[in-house]
């Protein structure tokens, strides 16, 4: 007999009643069972590659958990520290200040069953941004101009 | 005719042993019993050569049972000479039940229906499992 429990995590007493010619027999026999909780995932999808100073869209994906668990936040870290927390799944954006680099975004989720570090990863190369010749030019110096 | 004094408790569990004394008999006439038979009212008889504490299991309860005694002397077999009534219980059923001690949510848990222990001669027709979760599911055979 095969039964699946719809959420954990959880404790359940299975209890069998018999019946025969002498009618119904309750708890003939019972069984404790934990139910365990399993951590929920997140599909994170975005460019493999972006621009230093770029802007890079990140997007919160579906989340899959074999139990009825409800997602209510969405924490995104790049690295360093947790920079990002959003209430729903979706495009989300984020500007890398430098490159060239590696990051390994990672997507933790929170629930009824509390945090879920590392519900999904991403890596993405940040790609430095030759400077510009315009960049070198000088303005004219206003010392130039003046009377003292 | 001899009559017989017989003593026993009223009442018995399906499966258990019920002790019968068959004890003191009664004759008007100088006659000497030889033989003691016991009807024990489930369809089964003993025979017995001497009085005192015989013994018997009654197979199924919950069933009212009268047991009468016949005595068998020089004179010949003489039916009722003594009987008592008694009730046989029935015992509930307990049923052996194995399964892992923890299961993934979502995950399909196997129980298994084990071997179910009756004193009685009772057939299980029905297994309802009452899951712990507030479903119940109802099986016609045991088994996993």
């Amino acid at each position: 007999m095969t039964h699946a429990y719809a959420d954990g995590a959880a404790s359940a007493t299975i209890t069998v009643a018999l019946v025969d010619e002498d009618g119904l027999h309750a708890a003939a026999g019972t069984l404790g069972v934990t139910v365990l909780n399993v951590a929920p995932t997140l599909v994170l999808a975005g460019a493999a590659t972006v621009d230093e100073g770029g802007v890079y869209t990140l997007t919160l994906g579906p989340v899959t958990d074999p139990g009825a668990d409800t997602v209510v936040e969405w924490i995104r870290g790049l690295g360093r520290r947790h920079d990002g927390r959003v209430r729903r799944g979706g495009d989300v954006t984020h500007a890398y200040a430098d490159g060239a680099a590696t990051a390994t975004i990672t997507v933790a989720l929170v629930d009824e069953d509390g945090l879920h570090s590392a519900a999904g990863t991403l890596g993405v190369t940040v790609v430095n941004v030759a400077p510009t010749s315009c960049s070198r030019v000088r303005r004219p110096s206003t010392r130039v101009a003046s009377t003292r | 005719m001899p009559i017989i004094v017989l003593a026993g408790d009223d009442s018995v569990f399906e499966g258990a042993t019920y002790a019968l004394m068959l004890g003191a008999v009664a004759d008007a006439g100088a006659d000497t019993v030889v033989e003691w038979i016991v009807r024990w009212g489930d369809g089964t008889t003993s025979t017995h050569d001497a009085g005192g504490e015989v013994t018997h299991v009654y197979a199924n309860g919950e069933a009212p049972r009268t047991i009468v005694v016949a005595l068998v002397d020089e004179d010949g077999t003489h039916d009722g000479a003594g009987a008592l009534s008694l009730t046989v219980f029935d015992v509930a059923p307990t049923i052996a039940l194995a399964g892992a001690a923890t299961v993934d949510e979502g995950a399909a848990y196997t129980l298994t229906l084990g071997a179910v222990t009756d004193p009685g001669t009772d057939t299980v027709v029905e297994w309802i499992v009452d899951w712990g979760d507030g479903t119940t599911d109802t099986y016609g055979a045991g088994g996993e």
